[in-house]
């Protein structure tokens, strides 16, 4: 029997699971769910949508089909080796998308999607074209609204994360020398609408040249992107290793930025990549105007304390508020430059990830300031591996902080006074509910200790009326910065021109 | 000290935050606990009295509802498992820290070794850079020698500080390859490291997986046991109940199946009982209405009989009124016919009636506008017939003028042809007849009379009045008629309170009778507008026809039978008045009852007592009054002379009957006050204005002096100069006549025979001429 894709896999498991465990029981079976229309021939509804389905590439019929029934199954019957081309605007329904999308990724199931198809919804959607079904391009944009109707619930549609996965496996497996400018317009031009999600893990590099392929042609084509993961690097080397794989070219950089320049993004991943301050800074210029703009990623690069200053002077600039950049070489004055950032008001950082950065005990102190005094926006600060020793200061900060909620203080060898000096000053923090202190070199009493309170912060949090008011202290004194990196963070980003003009005189000599 | 102690404290377990800390976060913390604590025991204690009062009311209620067995088992499963997962989550992550752990360390290491290598590498570049200088030095040393031995010797050491210097080079070369053969074996455990820790990762959290699935399928298998044997005991707890119910249920229908046994014996006992009764009853009743029914059949037999009479009778008037239907339907269709003819007439009466109306309006347009164009007419006519009148008058003098001229010129011609024939013929002294020409003087006196007359009837009697007043001033001064006037005014002031207004009255209370009257009169006067004394006397005139003589008994005029026009009016106007006060009267009764006096109230002050204007009565009145008085100066126009002198002798007459004929003074009732008062104001105030009617018009006449002038008065006058002559003379005339003629025809004769002896005389000349031619001339004698 044909069942169609729109019944969930799990429905049809408990019908049959029925049967097998009632067989014995039942001499009757009339829920015979597999087998029972094999003698019965098809009917002519089916006979000609299967018809079709085998003739759509020549003449595509999908809209034009009045009865919604009729059109599910068309979907469900519709071969997915169909051109691009043809199906993208043609087609909405997830049905057949998913089809696609499961048949080409069977393991790749992707996130925030419905796996179920919603009946209801189907049924809508399509009930709005059919009275719109005598206009094509009016049926394309009724569809087009649907499809923005399903963005607003949050949930993404397997058309675009069908496109997504097409584009991002075709950039992937793209070698500099094989680009196209007019391919990857016309794919641009076809998948725009739909990707909003980018995530290239990797990019190949040409044999000879470091350099990769142009990436501002698709990302301005792709008008809706919000989300771009970019990994500069080569995943399989093979047998033609060379250092270039792992090099990445100034022009590379700035072509990114030109198509950064055109787009306004939400989230902005460039990891594991050869980024180092000036590399770092340029990009940063282009992401200037992206007032969405929430999360930066630059971890596992090579940022020092100059892209550190840049950092902090973007982040007075714009919004965000997730900054991750672990596993970089962030040094003592990059972090108070980004102390003294995050103690602005025009700063909305929550979240700093500082992990596996060389900031030393001086930095960590520069950074414990701004958060004893009462900064409120940070929320979740990951320190570990950051070199931090005997911090008194750490202490009092949690004492008197009342807004930060996760601390990770891991594989920093505090010593067995800190765990002391911890514990004094959870007596009063309720509001942190995570506080990381593995391979701290603490005595495991006071471990355990720390834990337990972390946990009763928890369990009060958990019941709101017994839950007790984070204490919460006005600022009351602001914090010190000296003069020259005050200076320094204000003209970040003009010393980059001012190198950029001095290489392009030199390149031009 | 204080950290110490403050230390101490905390290390204690029962510490807890004072108020009093230096610590401000210390501070903050304790009031919350303080206030969280007060919250809290306010809580225990209204939870307390609600119990308590619960406890009252004897109600079982618990405090809270009760947690079941399945919430329990979830809250707890829920704990577990979080628990799992905080340990799975720290197990899996624990794989991450040590990587982490590892490559700090390694980096710690690294930079240590790698720091001491560059040292190392500095140091051994320094020691080979100043070897190299050692030797490079030396070369210029060496080329200055000459000596080839002792080139060679320096070049061989030279030769061998550079093996040394490459064999330092080598070594440091071989041991940074040993170093990176060690980092790359290093690099390889560090990947087999990695791949293990990837493994392991995967490893743990499918382990994770695995046991959370676990945990999480035996919580709920725990979670359906719960709810399964929560299940079991609610069914338990239910069973019992019902079972409890259908016990009681059985009781009780036992217990009702007695109870309807009984009912229903005890029912049979009754209905025997009942039965019995009504078998009774029936019997009784069977009978009796057997005996109706016999009866009742009588009765139905006499009924039918009549009901077959009144049958045969209704038919009888049933088939009566059907022919008078028959008869009725015929007269109302003729009816209706007969309306439908008369409302056609109706509609073509009234459709004449419209057209007559609309004819009538226009004809009445017509003829007013014909009435309009004809009062012009009549105008033009009046106006021409005015002035016609004067020319006439104007010619009727004029040849009135030279008739009597002709007339004197004639007969002082006959005087003169007198004369001349006495002095001529007569030879006698001539003496001028006795004649007097006929005056003037005819023509003058009727001329004034008529005037007089004109100006009667322009100006009202007033004038003719004022007239007689001049020749009664002599007898004004006289004490009798100064009593009469004072008697009369008296009279005036009491009867005619209503001219005078209410505010006056109200002022002159306080004062004497005498003033009173005084300023009474003064504003009836001023009310009737008599401004001049002479008025007064006119006012007289009219009171004096009232007056009587208290004494006597009799009323003057009659005695002395004054002037008979003014009786004539006078007798008229009591009749009139007597009319009036009668139309008054009807006209009272009618509504407007105080018509006449209230339109004089208003009025006299107002216009100076025009009553003409008071009604169309009053102008008849007024009318025939004019015609009256038209027509007795008309009558007596002939003898106006005689008026005028008698006139005169009234005068005399007056002067007596302001006293009675037995000279007691004369009195007026106050009856006759108010109608005395009421002819004067009519005739003394003439109506001014206002269009005189189409009688006054036509009875108006143009009285000039010839058409006043009778035929035969001119006649008499003509005839006076046909006596002027006197007849002796006359007869002298005709004698002499007589003689002249005689003489006359003596002359004739005598004329004729000197005519003949002319003749005769020229004919003898003739022939004497004749001879001559036949003689000689001179020969003929004479």
């Amino acid at each position: 029997m044909r069942i169609p894709i729109t019944i969930n896999k799990n429905t049809l498991k408990t019908y049959n699971d029925y049967d097998t465990n009632k067989k014995i029981i039942n001499t009757l079976q009339s829920n015979n769910l597999e087998e029972w229309d094999k003698e019965i021939p098809k009917n002519l509804q089916e006979i000609c949508l299967e018809t079709i389905a085998k003739n759509w590439e020549a003449k595509p019929l999908l809209d034009e089909i009045p009865l919604t029934i009729d059109q599910c199954l068309l979907l469900d019957i519709l071969p997915t080796e169909l051109p691009l081309g043809l199906t993208i605007p043609k087609i909405n329904d997830d049905i057949y998308w998913k089809r696609c999308y499961l048949q080409r990724w069977p393991k790749l199931i992707p996130e925030n999607v419905s796996l179920d198809i919603q009946i209801s919804e189907i049924v809508k959607v399509n009930n709005g074209s059919r009275k719109s079904s005598t206009t094509n391009s009016a049926s394309s944009q009724r569809s087009r609204k649907s499809s923005q109707e399903q963005q607003k619930s949050n949930k993404r549609t397997w058309k675009e994360c069908f496109l997504e996965m097409h584009l991002r496996e075709y950039l992937e497996k793209l070698k500099p020398e094989d680009y196209d400018a007019e391919k990857i317009k016309e794919l641009s031009d076809l998948c725009g609408i739909y990707v909003k999600i980018l995530e290239l893990r990797e990019l190949q590099s040409s044999e000879n040249s470091p350099s990769r392929i142009p990436l501002n042609a698709i990302v301005t084509g792709l008008e809706n992107l919000t989300e771009l993961s970019i990994c500069f690097k080569q995943t399989y080397v093979g047998e033609k290793f060379s250092w270039n794989i792992l090099k990445i070219t100034l022009q590379d950089i700035k072509l990114l930025a030109k198509g950064l320049e055109k787009i306004h993004l939400k989230i902005f991943r460039l990891r594991n990549s050869d980024i180092d301050d000036e590399k770092m800074i340029r990009i940063l210029k282009s992401l200037l105007k992206h007032d969405e703009l929430h999360t930066l990623d630059f971890s596992h690069c090579k940022i020092s304390d100059e892209g550190g200053v840049a950092l902090s002077k973007f982040c007075l600039l714009n919004s965000v508020n997730t900054l991750v950049l672990a596993n970089n070489q962030i040094g003592t004055k990059g972090m108070e430059a980004l102390s003294y950032v995050i103690c602005q008001s025009a700063c909305r950082l929550s979240t700093l990830d500082l992990k596996l950065n060389p900031i030393g005990n001086e930095g960590a102190n520069h950074l414990m300031k701004p958060l004893t005094i009462g900064v409120r926006n940070i929320k979740n600060l990951y320190l570990s591996g950051c070199g931090i020793r005997h911090l008194p200061s750490l202490g009092e900060m949690i004492e008197h902080n009342s807004s930060l909620e996760q601390l990770n203080l891991s594989n920093n060898s505090l010593g067995e006074e800190m765990g002391k000096i911890l514990l004094q000053g959870l007596r009063y923090n309720t509001s942190l509910t995570k506080l990381d202190v593995r391979m701290c070199k603490l005595l495991s009493m006071d471990e355990f200790e720390i834990l337990r309170r972390i946990n009763n912060n928890k369990l009060a949090k958990r019941c709101p009326r017994t839950m007790k008011k984070p204490i919460i202290i006005e600022p009351q004194y602001n914090f010190y910065i000296s003069e020259e990196l005050l200076n320094e963070i204000e003209s970040a980003f003009e010393k980059i021109d001012e190198n950029e003009e001095a290489v392009d005189e030199v390149e031009q000599t | 000290m204080e950290k110490d102690e403050e230390d101490e404290a905390s290390k204690n377990e029962d510490y807890e935050p004072t108020v009093f800390s230096h610590n401000p976060t210390e501070r903050i913390m304790a009031r919350q606990i303080r206030i969280q604590r007060r919250v809290d025991a306010l809580r225990k204690a209204k939870e307390l009295v609600e119990a308590q009062e619960r406890a009252g009311d004897n109600v079982t209620l618990e405090s809270e509802v009760p947690k079941t067995n399945i919430d329990l088992q979830v809250d707890k499963s829920l704990e577990l498992l979080e628990k799992l997962i905080l340990e799975g989550e720290e197990h899996v992550t624990n794989v991450r820290v040590a990587t982490e752990a590892r490559e700090a360390d390694r980096r710690e290491r690294e930079g240590f070794g790698k720091g001491k290598l560059l040292q190392q590498l500095e140091e051994e570049a320094a020691s080979a850079a100043d070897m190299f200088n050692e030797i490079a030095e030396k070369w210029s040393g060496i080329l200055k020698y000459n000596d080839p031995l002792h080139i060679s010797d320096d070049i061989q050491s030279q030769k061998e500080k550079c093996d040394e210097l490459i064999k330092e080079k080598n070594a440091i070369i071989a041991d940074l390859r040993e170093k990176l053969k060690k980092a790359e074996i290093n690099f390889a455990v560090d990947q087999r490291k990695q791949v293990e820790d990837v493994n392991s990762v995967a490893k743990r959290i499918e382990n994770q997986i695995i046991i959370m699935r676990k945990a999480y399928r035996q919580e709920l298998q725990m979670v359906e046991d719960v709810i399964k044997a929560e299940r079991q005991i609610l069914i338990e707890t239910n069973n019992k109940k019902w079972d409890e119910l259908h016990k009681k249920r059985d009781q009780e229908e036992k217990s009702n199946a007695d109870l309807r046994s009984e009912d229903y014996w005890k029912f049979v006992q009754d209905m025997d009982n009942v039965n019995r009764d009504f078998q009774e009853l029936y019997r009784t009743t069977t009978i009796k209405l057997e005996n109706e029914c016999d009866e009742l059949q009588r009765e139905y037999e006499r009924i039918k009989r009549d009901a077959i009479m009144n049958s045969e009778k209704l038919d009888y008037n049933y088939q009566i009124l059907k022919k008078r239907e028959d008869e009725n339907l015929i007269i109302k269709s003729q009816q209706k016919r007969r309306i439908n003819k008369l409302q056609d007439i109706i509609n073509s009466l009234r459709k004449k009636n419209n057209d007559y109306h609309t004819q009538t309006t226009q004809q009445i347009e017509k003829l007013t506008v014909e009435i309009k164009k004809l009062c012009k007419n009549i105008l033009d006519i009046e106006n021409k017939a005015d002035h016609l009148a004067a020319v006439n008058n104007e010619k009727f003098k004029k040849i009135w003028n030279m008739n009597k001229k002709r007339a004197d010129e004639l007969f002082t011609r006959v005087l003169d042809i007198d004369k001349v024939l006495h002095e001529q013929q007569l030879g006698l002294e001539w003496t001028p007849p006795e004649y007097t020409l006929p005056p003037k003087m005819l023509l003058d006196t009727t001329k004034t009379t008529s005037t007089t007359k004109i100006k009667n009837k322009t100006k009202s009697t007033s004038a003719g009045f004022e007239g007689d007043l001049e020749q009664d001033t002599d007898y004004e001064n006289s004490v009798v008629y100064k009593r009469t006037i004072r008697h009369i005014l008296n009279l005036i002031a009491d009867k005619t309170g209503f001219l005078i207004e209410d505010v006056l009255h109200k002022i002159l209370e306080p004062y004497l009778e005498y003033e009173r009257t005084l300023v009474k009169v003064d504003n009836v006067f001023a009310a009737l507008h008599l401004k001049e004394k002479s008025n007064i006397d006119v006012l007289f005139e009219f009171f004096f026809p009232y007056m009587f003589c208290p004494i006597c008994n009799v009323a003057p005029e009659k005695i002395t039978g004054e002037d008979e026009s003014v009786v004539h009016v006078h007798e008229m106007e009591p009749v009139n008045l007597a009319e009036l006060t009668s139309e008054n009267k009807t006209k009272s009764s009618d509504g407007g009852t105080v018509d006449l006096s209230i339109d004089l109230q208003h009025v006299d002050p107002s216009q100076g007592g025009t009553i003409v204007e008071v009604g169309p009565l009053t102008v008849t009145i007024f009318d025939e009054n004019l015609k009256g008085e038209c027509r007795g100066p008309d009558k007596s126009a002939v003898e106006n002379a005689k008026d005028v002198e008698s006139y005169s002798l009234s005068g005399d007459l007056r002067t007596g009957t302001i006293l009675c004929q037995y000279q007691h003074p004369l009195m007026i009732s106050s009856v006759y006050v108010l109608k005395a008062l009421k002819e004067f104001l009519s005739k003394y105030h003439i109506p001014k204005a206002g269009m005189p009617t189409m009688s006054i018009r036509l009875g108006f006449k143009r009285s000039t002096m010839s058409r006043l002038i009778l035929p035969g008065d001119v006649e008499v006058y003509w005839e006076k100069y046909l006596k002027l002559f006197p007849d002796d003379r006359e007869q002298l005339w005709n004698s002499l006549l007589e003689g002249l003629k005689k003489y006359h025809e003596l002359l004739k004769a005598r004329k004729t025979a000197s005519e003949e002896v002319v003749s005769l005389r020229r004919q003898n000349l003739d022939l004497r001429r004749v001879f001559a031619n036949y003689i000689h001339k001179n020969d003929i004698p004479y």
